[in-house]
């Protein structure tokens, strides 16, 4: 939280100085924090891993929450899953400025136990994909509720985001300040829009990404996606495929987008950074010093998927693994520190 | 894959490749090739016939050459990727066909459906086959670049150039409204958009109540067109010109002769061009230019040619040129297609608030090119606390731009401003920031126009030219301009004609049509007018069959919004520099130096949230120190972790020394000021293997001294122009671009060194040998070192890198000094290096300074074998 704020002047504000461009924080799931929490919704939560938890923007009209509560709980069970309960998540938008509580969604989490016939986690994590796909078609799509949007739904990581500043990311959400909150890991971003206009769901981080630099080729990336999404198979997903078309949500910018792609790739069983150098491949083909292994890697990707090209740093994380990556042309600065550097 | 007698020109193929094709035959282009074979027109040098295999080899190549560099304007580097990107905008085409042929495509003025379009291809099939035999010619002769009796129409014709060219000499208003009615008329007959707007019947207002020519004629400015591009007659006249009225020239990229800033005459005329522009080049920009400003402009991209950069080629850069540019004489000038500090709009908010600090008096403005998703662009822009927004037209630029730029990329201004005004008026931004806009502005009528559409500010650059003498020979890029104008050769500079009266008379009669059609459409005032796109109208009676279906809703569009909402500039922005460190605390500290230039010397702590440290300071003294002031008269001491763009635009006798570490933009545009960099006292890891300070280090520099222990990141040094630099390994791309300065460093680097770089030197110190594999060797040669002079020089740099920074790096190496000697590797421009030998020859001969300078310049101008410019 600390690095958000000393970030500050990388985002913006609008026309209001206390209305953000967004801001927010990816981390693992805190179990310690969440059995509190959800214990005193009178929610048991089994082990950790064993159980899934989505953060949902929703409608604040109470009669549209629980329309949509019900639909989303009927998509899960048609999954083979369960809902363990609901949680009106603490906000506090005391500092906000207009714009923002204007679109303000309300928050809640939902947390789904995992059926004993799902192998590992990442199966559990497609499962709840699949969910996550289904639910915005049949919720968000649908019209039942205009604010759904699970920014994020795992067994692995939760995001905290929303259309505000860095500053206001600890205010806003009481969760963050509780000592339980636990993570090894964790991602933060603040955003200044470029090609899109901000909003509450266009803050980051996305569900494995964040994001600084802009994807020229984004039109065509999503061409090619929307062409090959009806030839999609995975022995992983099996019949589910079908469930999570349109695969890229369009409503959105290009870091989630890019999301959106790298998502799928990960979740059809290639490892994190096997996908994002699909995605953002090197220039490998005059490469003085690269191996054999690598280019052949490149040069056989090449024909699966074009390069999603333009100055973009991105950081990304499953929850397990964090990594970051440049574009090929190492245009965007990335920098590192290390605790040794001592004042 | 398409096969297919159309396509001939680059742009076609990138059409085609951009909507998904995968292979093209152009097989009439090949004919017409065989063709013109035939009949004698493709000969090569010796005049025999060119083979047909090597003219199509040819033909092919400049078509990929071409599509290449289109991709590449756009910032998309693999074909892979450009393939069905559908980078485009479709202008009069109507939604039924975009929908089934050009799914997703922008296309905001609707226009010819199918048939439109089936009627025109058989008129054009009708035309090269007609029903009867024809004699003679019977195709069109063109004109599509240059205009052509009987050709493609242009807004400038001969008859207009004439017309107005007679009108401002002899300050004659009814030959002006002569040349405006010629003009507006041609932009009715479908060559502008605005030509196809009409005004509503409104009730006038007696013309003694509006505001007068005075006040309007504040809100122009003429075009950036660097003293590079055109001469400096020429560029002068403007600049005196703009001072008369009160409007605001444009240096353009290049710099500016601080004798400029100075000079007078008993009217009381200035040189002193209002607006500064910083461009990727960042040629020139040093404190002082950027303290003389009035208005500094970021060149984000130029109408005629977005996403390119520029090239001034080294028979161009003559010691004049050279001077005001930091660089040399005869050699070739690149400016980089991007800002090597703007990669994203946060970037861009970062130069825009560094430039800021290096002048608080002057506005900032970015110059953006009328494109679809522009207006959103523009509230970034607006949020990142610019002053100004430049939206450009796609039809500006000199003949200099590559035709298929001209042509085919940008829009016109009308759609830009449109939907600038537009995003800022709905998101509430409009009202803290100034809207200009620019791109073949004529006449009264068209500034009207723009207002009308939502810009306070205007802009205009061909028709200025054409009062000082152009008469459109579209010969700027060759050198060769007849009227003086667009030329640097001093024979040519003999023609110009040109008197900044003619500008002057021409601004006037401007902005007297437009008063004459405020009181006709009942405003008192510009301010009124802005946005008011209600007045407009498409025109009732469009006769063109091809115009039937345009659809203006989109541009005409006013947002809901309420009254408080602000629709021109009134709200200054707030760039928050009150809590800067240097107004909070430098400024106090070293107010005995900058008044007095007595020396001060202080230790503070320092965070990354302090960004631009010194650079409101080095302004400061700039203002009553042109040259700076002696060396390390301000001295002052930072621990901790520095913020971006350290030490910017810092000018002579300021030194800061870091104890910790930098983020980006260290020493940006450095001034004269000297940097000192080392890791905290008390920290435990080896120096020369940590990076130290982010990335694109002393982007822009032009002189001073910087020492740094430890690792720099990617671009250290790009454009650099003349500082002497030490540092102990470099990430990527180091050097790029570079024209001057010495850059010593002492471990390794990344790679790509060297790209572009055309001055300057860099020495390595290559103890594992495999340096040459990561340069880039295109511009630059490897040497070793032998010159005793030139050993010394290196081996007192390194002395005073282990004396400022205690680095063991260099202990090591002066310790062992004389094995150490042959592992430096010298890179050298290769240009670079033959002026530099050309100049010594010359003062061999017995010349000395400007003389030996012209000497060389002009030796090297008849040296075939040059590489930066042709």
């Amino acid at each position: 939280m600390t690095i958000l704020l000393n970030l500050d002047h990388r985002g913006a504000c609008g026309a209001e100085t206390n209305t953000g461009d967004g801001a927010g924080i990816l981390m693992q799931v805190p179990h310690q924090f969440l059995k509190k929490v959800a214990g005193a919704e009178k929610i048991v939560l089994p082990d950790a891993g064993q159980y899934g938890v989505g953060m949902i923007y929703a409608s604040s009209d109470a009669a549209t929450r629980e329309q949509s509560r019900r639909a989303f709980e009927t998509i899960v069970v048609e999954a083979g899953q369960r809902v363990l309960g609901w949680r009106d998540v603490p906000t506090n938008h005391a500092s906000l400025g207009n714009t923002a509580r204007s679109s303000e969604p309300f928050m809640q989490q939902v947390f789904i136990q995992r059926s004993p016939d799902l192998a590992d986690d990442l199966a559990f994590e497609r499962k709840l994909y699949v969910i996550r796909k289904q639910s915005h078609s049949a919720i968000r799509a649908a019209k039942i509720d205009p604010y759904w949007y699970p920014s994020s739904l795992s067994c692995r990581t939760i995001v905290y985001k929303g259309m505000l500043m860095p500053v206001q990311v600890g205010q806003y959400y009481p969760d963050l300040q509780d000592p339980d909150m636990e993570s090894a890991l964790a991602l933060v971003h603040s955003r200044f829009s470029t090609n899109t206009f901000p909003s509450w769901e266009r803050s980051h981080p996305y569900r494995y990404i964040a994001h600084n630099g802009e994807i020229n080729t984004l039109r065509g990336n999503i061409n090619w996606m929307h062409a090959r999404q009806s030839l999609f198979e995975s022995a992983l997903f099996g019949d589910d495929m079908k469930k999570i078309q349109p695969v890229i949500n369009i409503e959105g910018s290009d870091s989630l987008i890019f999301d959106n792609a790298l998502e799928l790739l990960v979740l059809a069983g290639r490892s994190l950074p096997h996908a994002v150098m699909m995605m953002i491949p090197e220039p490998w083909t005059a490469h003085e010093s690269m191996s054999e292994e690598k280019k052949a890697f490149y040069k056989y990707h090449s024909c699966l998927m074009e390069p999603w090209d333009g100055p973009a740093s991105i950081a990304f994380t499953d929850g397990t693994v964090m990594g970051a990556v440049l574009d090929r042309n190492g245009l965007r600065p990335p920098a590192t520190t290390s605790p040794k550097m001592i004042w | 894959m398409l096969e297919s007698g159309e396509p001939r020109e680059v742009h076609h193929y990138a059409l085609l490749i951009g909507y998904g094709c995968g292979a093209i035959h152009p097989y009439l282009a090949f004919e017409t090739i065989a063709d013109m074979i035939r009949q004698g027109l493709l000969v090569n040098a010796e005049f025999k016939p060119v083979e047909f295999k090597t003219a199509c080899k040819n033909y092919i190549k400049a078509a990929t050459k071409g599509v290449v560099k289109v991709a590449s304007k756009i910032g998309i580097s693999t074909l892979q990727s450009y393939r069905g990107a559908q980078i485009f905008e479709a202008i009069g085409l109507n939604q039924s066909v975009i929908d089934q042929y050009f799914t997703w495509t922008a296309s905001r003025i609707e226009g010819a459906d199918l048939e439109v379009i089936t009627r025109e291809a058989i008129s054009r099939h009708h035309h090269a086959f007609p029903d009867r035999e024809v004699n003679g010619r019977t195709l069109d002769v063109g004109g599509e670049y240059q205009w052509r009796k009987e050709g493609e129409a242009h807004l400038f014709s001969p008859q207009t150039i004439h017309t107005l060219q007679r009108a401002v000499r002899e300050g004659n208003y009814a030959l002006y409204q002569q040349y405006a009615s010629l003009v507006n008329q041609q932009n009715q007959q479908h060559y502008t958009l605005r030509g196809l707007l009409e005004f509503q019947q409104r009730q006038p207002v007696p013309i003694e109540s509006v505001e007068p020519v005075e006040a309007i004629m504040k809100r122009f400015k003429t075009g950036a067109m660097s003293y590079g591009s055109i001469s400096k007659e020429a560029h002068e006249a403007l600049a005196i010109a703009m001072n008369r009225i009160g409007g605001k020239s444009n240096t353009g990229e290049g710099g500016e002769d601080p004798e400029r800033y100075t000079w007078t005459n008993e009217q009381g005329d200035s040189k002193n061009s209002a607006i500064k522009q910083v461009a990727s080049g960042r040629f020139g920009v040093t404190s002082l230019y950027l303290t003389q400003a009035r208005e500094i402009q970021i060149k984000m991209a130029q109408g005629a040619k977005p996403g390119e950069g520029g090239q001034l080629p080294g028979g161009k850069v003559y010691p004049w040129i050279a001077k005001v540019r930091h660089s040399t004489p005869g050699v070739g000038l690149i400016s980089p297609p991007p800002h090597h500090d703007i990669y994203s709009i946060e970037d861009l908010a970062e130069l825009i608030h560094d430039l800021k600090n290096a002048n608080r008096a002057a506005r900032v403005s970015v110059k953006l090119v009328s494109e679809v998703g522009v207006g959103t662009i523009a509230a970034g822009v607006a949020k990142a606390h610019a002053d100004v927004v430049l939206v450009s037209g796609f039809d500006g630029g000199t003949g200099a731009s590559p035709q298929t730029s001209i042509k085919h990329a940008g829009l016109p201004w009308e759609l830009g401003l449109a939907e600038t005004h537009q995003t800022l008026v709905l998101n509430n931004l409009r009202s803290r920031i100034v809207v200009e806009t620019d791109g073949q502005m004529k006449t009264g009528r068209d500034v009207v126009i723009a207002a009308l559409l939502g810009a306070e500010e205007f802009g205009f650059a061909t028709a200025p030219l054409v009062t000082l003498g152009c008469i459109m020979m579209r010969v700027c890029h060759l050198n060769t301009c007849p009227t003086g104008v667009a030329t640097q050769n001093p024979e040519l500079r003999k023609n110009f004609t040109g008197d900044p009266q003619h500008t002057v008379n021409f601004m006037q009669f401007i902005a007297q049509e437009v008063r004459e059609l405020m009181a006709e459409l009942g405003f008192r005032t510009i301010n009124e007018m802005i946005g008011r796109t209600d007045i407009l109208e498409p025109r009732k009676a469009v006769e063109h069959w091809k115009a039937k279906g345009l659809d203006f809703s989109k541009i005409l569009y006013q947002p809901q919004v309420g009254a408080e909402v602000g629709r021109y500039c009134q709200i200054p922005q707030d760039h928050g520099l009150e809590k800067s460190l240097d107004l909070t605390v430098l400024l106090d500290l070293c107010q005995g130096a900058i008044a007095r230039g007595e020396t001060v010397k202080a230790t503070l702590p320092i965070q990354n949230i302090n960004r631009a440290v010194g650079t409101i300071l080095g302004n400061e003294i700039t203002k009553r120190h042109w040259e700076g002031l002696p060396e390390d008269t301000v001295h002052l001491h930072f621990q901790g972790s520095a913020g971006q763009s350290f030490g910017a635009f810092l000018p002579k006798g300021v030194t800061l020394e870091l104890e910790g570490d930098a983020n980006d933009y260290l020493g940006k545009g450095l001034s004269g000021g000297k940097l000192i960099l080392y890791p905290p006292k008390a920290s435990t890891f080896v120096a020369e293997e940590n990076i130290i300070i982010g990335n694109v280090g002393l982007y822009g520099a032009t002189s001073g001294e910087v020492y740094i222990r430890g690792i720099a990141g990617e671009r250290f040094g790009v454009r650099n122009s003349g500082v002497n630099a030490i540092v102990e390994g470099v990430g990527d791309h180091g050097c790029e671009y570079m024209t001057g300065g010495k850059v010593v460093v002492l471990g390794a680097t990344g790679r790509n060194f060297a790209a572009g770089m055309s001055g300057g030197v860099a020495y390595i110190l290559d103890e594992l040998g495999d340096f040459a594999s990561r340069c880039n060797k295109q511009m630059v040669g490897l040497e070793t070192l032998e010159d005793p002079e030139e050993i010394s020089d290196l081996q007192q740099m390194i002395q005073r890198h282990a004396h400022y920074t205690q680095s063991q790096k260099a202990a090591k190496v002066l310790a062992d000094w004389q094995q150490m000697v042959p592992k430096f590797v010298k890179v050298m421009p290769k240009d670079y290096k033959r002026v530099l030998q050309a100049i010594a020859t010359a003062i061999s001969e017995g010349l000395s300074g400007d003389d030996a300078l012209t000497a060389a310049f002009e030796a090297n101008a008849r040296d075939v074998a040059r590489i930066g410019g042709s």
